[in-house]
């Protein structure tokens, strides 16, 4: 998929733990561990406020879009 | 309740699968006798046991039928039916013929009887709406066309051909009756099962994007 998910990028920027994220944004470690993977198919705008609210971030900091070749 | 609800469903979930395990086991044993006693004896030695063929014929005298209570007699007619014909020494082309048919029946039902098999295990494990099952599905309509189309071939083939070689009093026998397509509404079942399969793909397809919504 071309949406790189830069969530370990910015925790360790925030220098936060996945479980530290996990307890401040109210979602389950699983969930966030299919986030970081990129395996996760969509975000709920909701969500995404919750972690850029927690990291202090731009929805833009944690997304990115890449071409595919 | 809700728990009950729970378990009484676990429970017919295993109770299906342990009978189709038994369904299966029981297949396998009649498979085993039939390439052992049958099919075996014909590709090493050229001996040909019975064959069992399906016939269709049409008895050419009336029958009496009398109810209880009533003085009357009424006169009925049987205007098609299937019976076996069994034949010992019949060629070998058709004895292959009929084993290819067999061999076919087999395997549509082993590979029904797995993938339901396996549908049930998903089921038990608790993940029964997954692409996967669909697939299967899919393949369950598929073979259940296919065994369908098996039988009337069968029979169409047989009586076609054994319509003219056989004689037996006070029987007449077809090649074609309405009798040979009344079956045929099955296949709307059938159709309408992979419908259904397509409606499961998406809904999984569904469940699974839900599930990777963050």
């Amino acid at each position: 998929m071309p949406i790189i998910v830069n969530l370990d990028v910015m925790l360790a920027r925030r220098k936060m733990s996945l479980t530290e994220l996990s307890e401040k944004v109210g979602i389950t470690m699983s969930n966030l561990s299919i986030l970081k993977k990129g395996k996760a198919k969509a975000i709920r705008f909701s969500t995404l406020e919750a972690i850029c609210t927690a990291l202090e971030c731009q929805p833009a900091d944690i997304l990115e879009f890449r071409a595919e070749d | 309740m809700k728990n009950r609800t729970s378990s009484s469903a676990k429970a017919l979930v295993l109770f299906l699968r342990y009978s189709l395990i038994a369904f299966f086991a029981c297949n396998v044993f009649f498979f085993v006798q039939f390439l052992i006693f049958h099919l075996g004896p014909a590709l090493l030695f050229g001996e040909r046991k019975g064959v069992y063929l399906p016939i269709v014929f049409k008895p050419t005298n009336q029958g009496v039928l009398t109810l209880p209570h009533t003085d009357y007699e009424y006169m009925f007619d049987i205007p098609s039916a299937t019976g076996t014909f069994q034949a010992f020494g019949l060629p070998l082309k058709i004895f292959y013929i009929y084993s290819f048919g067999g061999i076919v029946y087999y395997a549509c039902l082993f590979l029904i009887t797995y993938l339901i098999l396996k549908m049930l295990k998903n089921a038990q494990e608790g993940n029964f709406l997954v692409v996967k099952n669909a697939i299967r599905l899919r393949y369950i309509a598929l073979l259940l066309i296919v065994s369908l189309l098996r039988d009337k071939l069968t029979i169409i083939a047989s009586s076609f051909y054994l319509r003219e070689k056989i004689e037996l009093a006070g029987i007449e026998f077809y090649d074609f009756t309405s009798y040979t397509f009344d079956n045929w509404k099955y296949i709307f079942i059938f159709l309408f099962l992979l419908i259904i399969a397509e409606a499961f793909r998406l809904g999984a397809q569904l469940k699974e994007e839900n599930d990777l919504t963050i």
